[in-house]
């Protein structure tokens, strides 16, 4: 659960301030708004890379900004937007790097690692890239090894920058499956970044969004829940001038 | 489990009979025949007037041994490097760690400069020369984003160090200018017996540590933001590897001389013999081949001693630095 208490996100100057209910798990969340309105930041003010300009911001009870490195590693998994360039990686192995937060230091997978990842593979049915280098695959297998690392972290929240940024419908449709599988199923909470409003509505998922300029006073942009009955149109106008 | 576990095994056990094959080769090259039995009683019952016991302890063991750990410490120092900087042509010596080492080396021997008055204080200089340009280079790597621009930094090191070390020499008499300049054209035979335990030691001191990063050193191939999202403290971590590598640069380059390309060459060419990024893996390969590789240069400059005397850091420049543009031309173009 994330609940957020007064929280202003922002890079030296306020970017939008966070109006939300907790977040819960089982659920999965979307957030919208236009580039450079602060979603990245607000994803980034949760995973501890981005330190609140005012407020707190509390995952399962404790405070983002007493916890360490590790600890956070161990409740929120991230997926930034852009995928890591590395040769020689199988996807097997990049999937197994998700369990770095529960290794020792000489970095060497236990048994139940192992089964974890190999569970994770099952799970999202990509045995058949398993053995395969993660420089060698397409934007939308990227995309779901990803997920498979995130999802090896096990960790009760995950987090994406723009999943859906570079795929094909086809491939945008099987991951907003596969997240939502994984939120019901799994009781994990989701939270993304993204842009494709429709396909989002039409998975039923729920909204967030952060108003854009000119929509309230300047210094007073609010983070909020968007209610699924208001019409696509006003959507649009209100988190996209 | 899964069927590639087995070849891994298999080629690091080929690379150890490789490294364990070329070193009795080694221990045994060379102008004077040193039979078994010197070897032998040359380490149980020594005598001061048989020669072949001088060379067999006092030249042949120390060379072998100098030639492995050369080898295997820059190798080993190569692959952090490129892992810490995601650089695939990062190592001591383009970086600039090796030549920070050189300069102060070039500082005690040319001026007289030093630490301590004795043998240790040239190898203190080393090892405070490369940990002073490595923590440079990791400076300059907090605002230099792009992997050229790193290098360039590097290299620039490279061109100040010698520019100071030219001016040194200016300044110095017939007598230390020797002394440099045998010390600069590389050597695996510098280091006495006396000295070998405390360089074995320092040696696998530090590889014993680095097999702590091997958790680290994997996340940190995503990048430093995956790196640090993982739990991995990335700041102090390279810091460390850092450490790791200047003590293993200036340790070699003090007894060796500077010896290029070697750094580059053999990670990259283990992390194509071995296919992954397991550094746990990766570092072993790096010792068995970067200790093989310098074993078998300087079997090629024993067996070529006989027309000429060659210094063991050209050979490795000379087989190196086409591999490396091999590597180049093979990302890049």
């Amino acid at each position: 659960m994330i609940e957020f208490n007064n929280l202003t996100i922002g890079h030296h100057r306020p970017l939008a301030h966070v109006t939300i209910p907790a977040l819960t798990p089982g659920n999965i969340y979307a957030i919208i708004g236009s580039n450079g309105s602060g979603k990245s930041t607000f994803l980034k003010t949760i995973t501890g890379q981005q330190r609140p300009l005012a407020g707190n911001v509390f995952i399962n009870g404790r405070n983002t900004t007493e916890l360490s490195r590790s600890e956070l590693a161990r409740l929120v998994a991230f997926v930034p937007s852009r995928f890591p360039e590395a040769e020689f990686v199988r996807v097997v192995d990049f999937i197994s790097l998700g369990r770095t937060p529960y290794q020792n230091s000489l970095g060497i997978l236990s048994e139940v690692d192992k089964e974890c990842v190999q569970q994770t593979i099952r799970q999202l049915n990509i045995r058949h890239l398993a053995d395969k280098f993660i420089s060698q695959l397409s934007d939308g297998e990227r995309q779901l090894c990803s997920v498979a690392r995130a999802l090896a972290q096990q960790t009760p929240i995950i987090l994406l920058d723009e999943p859906t940024g570079y795929l094909d419908y086809r491939n945008k449709r099987r991951l907003l499956e596969v997240l939502s599988l994984i939120s019901i199923e799994m009781n994990r909470l989701i939270l993304f970044s993204s842009h494709d409003i429709e396909t989002l509505l039409q998975f039923g998922i729920q909204l967030l969004g952060i108003e854009a300029e000119g929509v309230s006073e300047p210094g007073k942009t609010q983070l909020v829940i968007i209610d699924k009955n208001i019409p696509f149109e006003t959507t649009i106008s209100h988190f996209y001038c | 489990m899964r069927g590639k576990a087995i070849p891994f095994r298999l080629k690091i056990f080929i690379g150890t009979l490789l490294l364990i094959g070329l070193a009795i080769w080694h221990l045994f090259a060379g102008s004077t025949t040193i039979s078994v039995s010197d070897f032998y009683n040359a380490l149980a019952d020594y005598d001061y007037s048989n020669t072949n016991h001088i060379i067999a302890r006092d030249l042949r063991i120390p060379r072998t041994l100098m030639a492995m750990i050369a080898g295997a410490g820059l190798s080993l120092a190569g692959l952090l490097m490129q892992t810490i900087f995601k650089n695939p042509l990062a190592e001591p010596n383009i970086l600039g760690v090796s030549t920070g080492a050189s300069l102060f080396v070039a500082i005690t021997l040319l001026t007289g400069i030093s630490f301590f008055q004795s043998d240790w204080g040239l190898i203190a200089s080393a090892l405070f020369g490369a940990f002073i340009f490595g923590t440079i280079i990791l400076f300059f790597a907090r605002f230099v984003r792009s992997q050229g621009s790193l290098l360039l930094v590097g290299i620039m090191l490279g061109s100040f160090s010698a520019a100071f070390i030219s001016i040194i020499q200016a300044w110095s008499d017939a007598h230390q200018l020797k002394l440099y300049t045998l010390w600069a054209m590389g050597s695996l035979q510098q280091v006495s017996f006396q000295q070998l335990p405390l360089v074995c030691l320092m040696f696998s001191g530090t590889v014993f540590l680095s097999f702590f990063f091997i958790r680290a050193l994997n996340a940190l191939i995503l990048g430093q933001e995956n790196a640090s999202l993982l739990g991995i403290n990335v700041r102090n971590m390279r810091v460390f590897a850092i450490l790791i590598a200047a003590v293993l640069t200036g340790l070699i380059t003090a007894f060796c001389g500077p010896i290029a390309f070697l750094g580059m060459a053999v990670p990259n060419l283990v992390k194509m013999i071995l296919t992954t990024h397991n550094h746990r893996l990766l570092i072993i390969g790096c010792l068995l081949t970067g200790g093989s590789f310098l074993l078998m240069c300087d079997i090629l400059v024993q067996l070529l001693s006989g027309f000429m005397l060659l210094p063991i850091n050209a050979i490795t420049s000379m087989i190196g630095a086409p591999f490396v543009i091999y590597i180049i031309l093979k990302r890049w173009s």
